[in-house]
């Protein structure tokens, strides 16, 4: 769900002094940001400060926003992408790669796996296990459903930059999905 | 479980040459995670942006960062999700389901102006029913959510919200506890209004609920014994030995007369009391005269003696009233005489009445002085009449004097339709008014204290006092706008008769246990109770029979509350006059020597009695809490537990020998025990009551029980949420004296700890 463009870029400019426009702003992003947020800490309080610090952070900086042409969310996903790093400099993840992925049954195919919901939670924490900028590339798209365009801006990447990042974030899951259910099995 | 609506071209793009990939990406896209989410986190994030944005969007590069103390006892398994990591510090405290009442947000940053108030119609009142629902009425439209997550009641209570518009309505699962204390706290960051302002600081509703009678213990039906037929109107005495009196009986029943000299089995008409008893000499200036026995069966109209062992006796002619002597042995009876009415002694044996004296007019009572004095009351005057048929006026009455009482120790109480009734000292003719009170008054049997409906409150109040000076306490009632037309206290005053006829019509009669109200047992639809000489019985006239009740677990001589007769009565006075800063009643109650005036804190709102046990001396030894309410200016609850010792009063009643209260303090957040008593019956059962809504499985194992000597005891606790009481049943007899420890582990439903460990002897 996104607003009008024209709209957007209205209430973004009436944001910069309104705090009644700043908060419609922040009523319709609310839920993307936190869910960004959410998917990337896993963390539901880890989740609530970064968010918090996100729409802080854009509260204080909104004034000196200047349209890109981008929607006005991919400023807030910058902020939130920057937030994150900041979080993770802090305090390193703890969930392991031997936690998240647990103990699969190698019998079956990956996508059948997968379709299972706890085996879909696994796969998403899996994601987390893969390089920073391809997992922020992946969650940006994979869930959030940003425009590659957008995710560049946010990422500070072209276009391609991004695709790519994908591509390997993808390969790079399958991999250790299999893996690990192999070695799993093995062990 | 794919997502076959998503549809993405740049997606397809990037894995066209892998499907596999392309089918993994639509299968991690349709399971990508649903983030848990606390929905007061985006209303207070919102709240807080909302503060913030003024100064920041007028300065962007100067924000000032709010830094916030929360204290918090949020009961969740995660952390704290309105903590906010460094630089940022931002409050929210008062959104947590359990917050204490002292959270106080402090936010250092710029002032704001804030929007939101509160008001509520029970703020700052002292006497609250505690059935009432309390309602929070807001300026704005709310966020409901966050009001109610931030909504904390002290002491702990379980309670259901609803919105009525801007009110919020906070109905107690429990209903509250009455004669305690309430503070209701929503804290800032929740006072949260749909258009995102915020009240101005916490939002603090202190108030206090009115007494109510303790928890309620099962009520037992009263069984009675019917006993034989009376009178429409007919006077019901009651001997000592089960034995009632009935002024008039209405017909013949079966004759069992056994101390007559001449029985008859049957009724006759011609045996009528008029020919059986007619003076045979001239009235009471030539001394009293000898009537012959009454031996005839029943007569209907005739004054009877009747017992379930030995039936209906006919004593002589129907009497307007009656009384017993000190010694019980004999009554004296108000005949309706042609010439105005006889006083005659009754011989309760059988034997011959004696005619005492004739007065001109009517007599509305009857009593004794002494066992050689009697007393007859006449619309104008209390006359006296010792056994030689010698009548004197003792007082005149005041005018319009339509009832009066006697007591068994010489008090009267004489009583109109148009003003205050008075209590007057035969002995020293020494009166005074008993506030409210027209035609309903009653003595205890030991003549120490003095009950009576004041019949000008709305609703109805029954008061009691100690005869020898006016203490006067509130009995607390269940049905306070039921009408009592009837009222009989038992021998130590411990128990109160009533009959009370609610508003829709029906009456029944209730026992109460004194000073609590709690209604011990109830019987039918009855009128003039009148308890046993040794008040384990209570006679009535019910469906125009007279019918005697055994009083379940009452022993003859034995007050439900183990106190001494009058005791409760003067400690209940003590912590009215306490409260009221009434300095005369506190100096009629102080023994010689004692200022209890200067030994009680000031400027108290209520006072209960928590506990109170008999010594073996006759001493008693009490504690009572002293509360004042919490003010706009102090928002804690402050209270004192002194001690006081009581001891017998020359004369009778009780006197406050020593008394130790100290200075209020602020309470301890937690559940208090607001009472300790026990119930009557065989086995010693304690009850105590609590202020706040506890943890049911904390209860049990934070209660023990020993002797006084300290040998641990195996006791049986059950907790009864509805009315916040722990009933803990002690495997020993009634009389038994037993220490009470209450430990910490007990904790309220928000976790919080028994305020300090209880200690108290009881139950014997």
């Amino acid at each position: 769900m996104t607003l009008p463009r024209a709209y957007e870029d209205q209430l973004v400019e009436r944001a910069k002094v309104d705090a009644d426009a700043f908060g419609e702003l922040y009523g319709h992003y609310f839920g993307q940001i936190y869910r960004f947020v959410y998917s990337r800490l896993r963390d539901q309080d880890a989740a609530e400060d970064v968010t918090s610090e996100v729409f802080f952070k854009a509260l204080r900086a909104i004034g000196r926003y200047k349209p890109s042409g981008h929607p006005f969310s991919a400023w807030l996903y910058q902020i939130s992408v920057n937030a994150i790093a900041d979080h993770y400099r802090a305090k390193r993840p703890a969930t392991s790669l031997d936690d998240a992925i647990g103990v699969a049954d190698p019998a079956q195919a990956v996508a059948d796996r997968v379709a299972q919901s706890d085996e879909a939670s696994r796969v998403w924490a899996a994601i987390d296990s893969l390089p920073e900028q391809q997992r922020t590339a992946m969650t940006l798209k994979l869930g959030e459903d940003l425009k590659l365009a957008d995710i560049g801006v946010v990422m500070g990447k072209s276009e391609g930059a991004i695709k790519l990042l994908i591509h390997r974030g993808m390969i790079g899951l399958r991999e250790r999905l299999d893996v690990t259910t192999f070695d799993r099995g093995e062990a | 479980m794919t997502d076959s609506r998503w549809i993405d071209p740049e997606i397809d793009d990037i894995f066209a040459a892998d499907p596999e990939l392309l089918q993994l990406a639509h299968l991690v896209r349709s399971a990508r995670p649903e983030p848990p989410l606390d929905p007061r986190f985006q209303a207070v994030l919102r709240a807080q942006l909302m503060r913030e944005a003024p100064a920041a969007l007028g300065s962007p590069t100067t924000v000032a960062r709010p830094r916030t103390v929360r204290p918090r006892t949020i009961r969740t398994s995660r952390r704290v999700w309105w903590r906010r990591s460094t630089p940022f510090a931002w409050g929210g405290a008062g959104l947590g389901a359990a917050l204490v009442a002292a959270a106080v947000l402090t936010l250092l940053h710029t002032p704001v102006q804030d929007h939101v108030t509160a008001a509520s119609a029970v703020a700052e009142l002292h006497a609250v029913s505690p059935d009432n629902i309390i309602t929070v009425a807001f300026n704005e439209p709310m966020n409901h959510a966050a009001v109610v997550a931030g909504l904390h009641i002290s002491p702990a209570t379980q309670v259901s919200t609803a919105w009525q518009g801007n009110n919020l309505l906070i109905t107690p699962t429990h209903h509250l506890t009455g004669n305690t204390p309430y503070s209701v706290t929503i804290a800032r960051s929740a006072t949260l209004a749909a258009n995102g302002q915020l009240a101005a600081s916490d939002i603090h509703i202190t108030f206090g609920t009115a007494p109510t009678p303790p928890p309620a213990p099962s009520i037992a039906q009263l069984v009675p014994q019917t006993l034989g037929p009376v009178s429409n109107g007919a006077q019901l005495v009651s001997a000592g030995d089960g034995t009632v009196i009935a002024t008039s009986s209405t017909a013949a029943t079966t004759p069992t007369a056994t101390a007559t000299a001449t029985p008859s089995t049957s009724a006759s008409p011609s045996s009528t009391p008029t020919s059986a008893t007619t003076p045979t000499s001239s009235p009471a200036s030539t001394g009293p005269v000898v009537l012959p026995g009454i031996s005839a069966s029943p007569v209907a109209g005739n004054l009877v003696s009747m017992s379930a062992a030995t039936g209906v006796t006919d004593l002589g002619p129907g009497a307007t009233s009656a009384a017993l002597d000190p010694n019980g042995i004999r009554l004296i009876a108000a005949v309706p005489a042609a010439s105005g009415t006889r006083l005659d002694l009754v011989p309760l044996d059988g034997s011959s009445w004696s005619r005492l004296a004739t007065l001109a007019s009517s007599v509305l009572a009857t009593g004794w002085l002494s066992g050689d004095t009697a007393l007859a009351a006449e619309p104008g005057r209390i006359v006296s009449v010792d056994l030689q048929g010698h009548v004197s006026t003792l007082v005149t009455l005041p005018p319009g004097t339509t009832t009066v009482v006697f007591s068994a120790n010489g008090q009267a109480f004489a009583g109109s339709t148009t003003g205050d009734g008075v209590l007057i000292d035969l002995d020293s003719l020494v009166s005074r008014p008993l506030p409210g009170s027209r035609e309903i008054a009653a003595f205890s049997g030991d003549g120490s204290t003095v009950a009576w409906v004041d019949a000008t409150s709305s609703p109805t109040r029954l008061l009691t006092s100690p005869v020898s000076h006016q203490a006067t306490a509130t009995v607390p009632l269940h049905s306070p706008t039921d009408t009592i037309s009837a009222i009989a206290l038992d021998p130590g005053a411990s128990h109160l008769a009533i009959v009370d006829q609610a508003a829709t019509g029906g009456s029944e009669l209730d026992v109460l246990s004194l000073p609590s109200g709690t209604i011990i047992a109830r019987g039918p639809e009855a009128r003039d109770p009148v308890y046993a000489t040794r008040g384990d019985r209570l006679a009535f006239v019910s469906g125009g029979t007279a019918q005697i009740a055994r009083l379940p677990g009452v022993q003859p001589g034995t007050a439900v509350n183990l106190l001494p007769s009058g005791a409760a009565t003067t400690l209940e006075a003590l912590v009215d006059a306490q409260v009221n800063g009434d300095a005369n009643s506190l100096a009629a109650l102080a023994a010689p020597g004692l200022n209890i005036l200067a030994a009680s804190p000031s400027h108290l709102s209520r006072g209960y009695l928590v506990s109170a046990v008999g010594n073996a001396d006759g001493t008693v030894t009490a504690t009572a809490r002293l509360i004042a309410d919490p003010t706009t200016g102090h928002a804690a609850v402050s209270f004192v537990d002194e001690t006081v010792a009581l001891s017998a009063r020359a004369g009778g009643g009780y006197l406050v020998s020593a008394l130790h209260a100290g200075a209020l303090q602020d309470e301890p957040i937690g559940p208090h025990v607001v009472s300790v008593a026990p119930v009557s019956g065989s086995t010693l059962v304690l009850r105590v009551s609590f202020d706040s809504d506890l943890r049911a499985t904390s209860v049990a194992s934070a209660i023990t029980v020993t002797t006084r000597a300290g040998a641990p005891l195996r006791v049986t606790t059950v907790y009864d949420a509805d009315t916040r009481t722990a009933t803990i049943t002690v495997p020993v007899s009634a009389g038994t004296a037993v220490r009470l420890t209450i430990g910490t582990t007990l904790v309220d439903v928000d976790g919080q700890a028994l305020a300090s460990p209880f200690t108290a002897v009881s139950g014997g």
